[in-house]
């Protein structure tokens, strides 16, 4: 069976919350870890939905943290051919009235031709 | 110390849907025990879900107000010409997951129209159970969450917003929440 290819993500102009949140909707992948009562580490589901309200334009009102460093990571089906920065990104939105704040650390494949995005970690931060 | 997972074995893993489990393989990380949620995975677990019995979707005793009831059969006659209630109150969570939640400026609007009117809501309750398509029912347990709520008091909420929403046209009305809803009940 042969795999059907993608476009990649048009990068141009676009801000790093935009390309994230488009990458995230061609393909996602998300390490869930499991569930702790002192961390809110979040599902696949519930990355797709949080990442899927990443506003398209004017996003510095919402991303409070956009930060990029290198990956020291080299394993995984996308290490060889993912981006070689991960990010970093604070988000921040109401729900029902209520703040909340959630952070995620992941990075983008493949370098130059973005297909999807792979986390490393999602979390919503604690009250 | 955020773990990059470079150290893996692959193992058994399990996913409950109300009573039953989704079991399958996948890589976990021998540092932190995550496991990596990929496209193959989410695949043979969408598949998985559609063979599980359609009742294992539904969720039981939502208690909506009233005079919402009442409102939302008066609308459904209007957008689909018969009372169908149950259709009207999936296109309302639909559009709430779908579209509401997807825009900050109008989530927060939604809410401000709420609050503003929240008081007309009937403290008499109905109690509906409310079907929904295995993938729909993810999204909405997994909304549920986010929210901090019951699937219950998720769809209740979403419900009262959406009507208030539509009721009143206040600052939401450029967000033509109501023609999409007519176009989701029309086609259901």
């Amino acid at each position: 069976m042969t795999k059907r290819s993608v476009d990649p993500v048009d990068i141009e102009g676009k801000s790093d919350a935009q390309i994230i949140k488009e990458a995230s909707a061609k393909e996602s992948i998300v390490w869930e870890r499991p569930e702790n009562p002192n961390k809110r580490n979040m599902s696949a589901q519930q990355v797709k939905e949080i990442v899927a309200s990443f506003p398209d334009k004017s996003p510095i009102a919402h991303v409070f943290v956009i930060d990029w460093e290198p990956r020291t990571s080299d394993k995984g089906t996308h290490a060889a051919t993912g981006e070689k920065e991960v990010f970093v990104i604070g988000y921040w939105r109401k729900r029902f009235g209520q703040n909340r704040k959630y952070y995620f650390k992941g990075f983008l494949f493949h370098e130059k031709n973005i297909v999807g995005a792979e986390y490393q970690s999602a979390r919503e931060d604690q009250k | 110390m955020i773990c990059n997972h470079t150290s893996t074995t692959k193992k058994q893993i399990t996913k409950s849907v109300g009573s039953q489990v989704f079991k399958m393989e996948a890589l976990v990380c021998n540092e932190c025990n995550a496991l990596r949620w990929d496209g193959e995975i989410q695949g043979k677990f969408d598949k998985w879900l559609t063979t599980l019995p359609r009742d294992s979707f539904t969720v039981q005793e939502v208690k909506l107000p009233k005079n919402i009831v009442e409102f939302i059969e008066q609308k459904s006659i209007e957008f689909s010409g018969k009372k169908n209630r149950s259709a009207m109150v999936r296109a309302m969570i639909s559009i709430w997951c779908n579209f509401v939640d997807r825009n900050n400026e109008l989530a927060d609007a939604v809410e401000r129209e709420y609050d503003l009117k929240k008081s007309i809501l009937a403290q008499d309750r109905y109690r509906e159970n409310v079907r929904l398509s295995p993938k729909f029912y993810i999204q909405v347990r997994a909304q549920a969450e986010l929210s901090e709520m019951s699937m219950q008091e998720f769809i209740v909420a979403c419900v009262e917003r959406i009507s208030i929403a539509i009721m009143n046209e206040g600052e939401v009305k450029f967000y033509d929440i109501k023609n999409r809803l007519s176009d989701i009940v029309a086609a259901a």
